[in-house]
């Protein structure tokens, strides 16, 4: 696209980067913007800035926080069940089922060597530390990652860094959502659930 | 299986036509250039969502047009389905099955059973094993879902300890040795599931092909398909550990079902050497038949057959075997061959069972 301004240009070049957004929608966002009062912009750009200058993330837990001890410890928990995730909005989605009362650990993503991310890359000697330092207080550890092939190798590798430690390691159950039809699940995720099925408990 | 029309838009030489199809045999003649083995190309790609390895995406678009549409009509089991290819320059490629679209084009693969003998399957007898463990693994994937998944799960896996073996350059640190355990363990057990199931396909498939070639050559040369693979030797597993060393080195994976190989031998020695041009043509004619009646067999379906300038290169005899085979209706449904002189057509086949089109640059002529 050619634009008369090329301040129009620079900023639409500047948001197509985000993803999901292309340069149309860029655009659009830019020609918004203008229309707005100049206080809007420069509250959204003040914002941007200081976000990105004071953002910290807990030394425990590896979430996203405005501080670096957050209330992964002090809140009351479940101090002896941690359930490790790949990142910040994992933790909310868990948060948010109201099933969950104990700690989280922020892995950072997932191991895949072809996008440059090794185990050292990860929170993951953070996690043996943890721990390690919690002197038998933690007594399980769940495992919510993704079902790609690169979760699995993080969930397997986590499973072999951890098994000198007296743990008990579990992962999130595979299969049919709640209310969803079966006949509408792809195979792979029906014989998952069938291989893995449970023993059925009318109340839950 | 039966494909009953096609329709072909600014489809390489064809501005706008229409073919109808024979529900037995279909013969398309016509001169060097007139387009016969482009009708073949167009029903490879309703089948297999791409053309055969000679050519691209784009250049099958007729030249200065903006798009390509083929359409085809089949029938299978007197159910009728339409299923349209579309291409359009810098867009993405269209797969439509009866009026819909697919998100992923991978999921049409296996609704259209197709089997095509082309000029270029000689690289299956001539390249590296890559092509021969891909047209094996396409057999094989056809009717078995789970070894589609785990040919898949293996790549990715490869893929991710390659990368790793390259970040690690000839180090090893005890979190990166770890995880290259996670990938051995992975490797390990994903090869041997891929290398024992390569095994059972050539037993399975070793008599249909024993049967082809039988029939197509009197006397049969004595020729044989089997599996070179290291996984399925004993000790592949201390194997593969002890070649870690190597694998730093070399910063690739030296050992897995990617290494595996098909050989393919005339009278013991390979094929590839020792077997002359109409021996290896026959080796392949046999080998497309085999797997058309694998698929039959696998899948309850009967595939159409796409024979490309087929005669080629065969002898008299051999030319008159094969017809004698295609004519056998309790084995064979729709066929569709390509030949360059009709009169040779006319002298084989029985002139009632057979369709002739005759194409000249692009257009049409159908006999009655």
């Amino acid at each position: 696209m050619d634009f008369p301004s090329q301040l129009v240009a620079r900023a639409v070049d500047e948001i197509a980067k985000l993803p999901g957004i292309g340069k149309k929608t860029a655009l659009r966002l830019v020609l918004h913007l203008l229309r707005q009062s100049p206080d809007q912009t420069h509250r959204l750009a003040d914002a941007l800035t200081i976000l990105r200058d004071e953002i910290q993330y807990c030394d425990t837990c590896h979430i996203i926080a405005d501080i670096r001890e957050c209330t992964c410890r002090t809140v009351h928990t479940d101090t002896s069940i941690v359930c490790v995730v790949e990142d910040t909005p994992d933790v909310l989605a868990i948060r948010n089922t109201g099933q969950y009362k104990g700690m989280f650990h922020v892995l950072g993503g997932r191991v895949s060597p072809i996008d440059g991310i090794g185990p050292d890359d990860l929170k993951i000697e953070s996690l043996v530390k943890r721990i390690e330092a919690s002197n038998g207080e933690i007594k399980e550890v769940i495992l919510a990652l993704s079902g790609t092939m690169e979760g699995e190798t993080t969930a397997f590798y986590l499973t072999r860094r951890l098994d000198s430690y007296p743990l008990k390691i579990t992962s999130i159950a595979r299969g049919i959502p709640v209310g969803g039809e079966l006949e509408f699940a792809d195979e792979l995720t029906l014989g998952r659930s069938i291989s893995s099925r449970t023993e059925y408990h009318p109340t839950e | 299986m039966e494909i009953k029309t096609l329709h072909l838009q600014s489809f390489k030489n064809y501005e706008n036509s229409i073919l109808p199809f024979h529900s037995r045999v279909t013969c398309l003649v016509g001169l060097n250039g007139a387009g016969k083995t482009n009708v073949l190309e167009a029903i490879h790609y309703l089948a297999f969502t791409k053309g055969t390895a000679s050519v691209t995406d784009l250049e099958s678009i007729r030249s200065k047009d903006p798009y390509f549409r083929v359409k085809g009509l089949f029938e299978e089991n007197r159910k009728e389905r339409e299923v349209i290819c579309f291409l359009e320059r810098g867009q993405k490629k269209i797969i439509k099955m009866d009026g819909l679209a697919y998100e992923k084009l991978s999921d049409h693969i296996g609704q259209v059973q197709v089997v095509m003998c082309t000029p270029y399957d000689s690289q299956i007898i001539q390249d590296s094993s890559e092509v021969r463990r891909k047209w094996a693994d396409g057999c094989i994937s056809q009717h078995d879902a789970p070894y589609l998944e785990a040919l898949l799960k293996y790549q990715r896996v490869l893929k991710q300890r390659n990368a790793h073996l390259k970040n690690c350059n000839g180090r090893l640190s005890p979190p990166a040795a770890l995880l290259l355990d996670t990938y051995d363990q992975e490797l390990i057990r994903l090869s041997s599931e891929l290398s024992n199931k390569r095994v059972e396909f050539v037993q399975s498939f070793q008599p249909y092909f024993q049967e082809n070639l039988a029939a197509l050559v009197p006397g049969h040369e004595r020729c044989s398909i089997h599996l070179k693979s290291q996984v399925t030797e004993a000790g592949f597993a201390e194997k593969f550990s002890e070649s870690r060393a190597k694998d730093l080195l070399m910063q690739r994976t030296l050992l897995g079902a990617h290494r595996d190989d098909f050989m393919f031998a005339l009278q013991g020695q390979p094929i590839r050497k020792f077997g002359s041009q109409g021996q290896q043509k026959s080796f392949l004619v046999a080998l497309r038949l085999a797997q058309y009646d694998y698929l039959k067999q696998t899948t309850s379906i009967a595939p159409v057959l796409l024979l490309d300038d087929v005669f080629d290169k065969l002898d008299d005899g051999r030319i008159h075997n094969l017809v004698s085979i295609l004519q056998d209706n309790s084995r064979f449904g729709q066929v569709i061959l390509t030949d360059a002189r009709k009169e040779r057509t006319l002298s084989f086949f029985d002139k009632e069972h057979i369709q002739l089109v005759e194409i000249e640059n692009g257009t049409i002529r159908v006999h009655e």
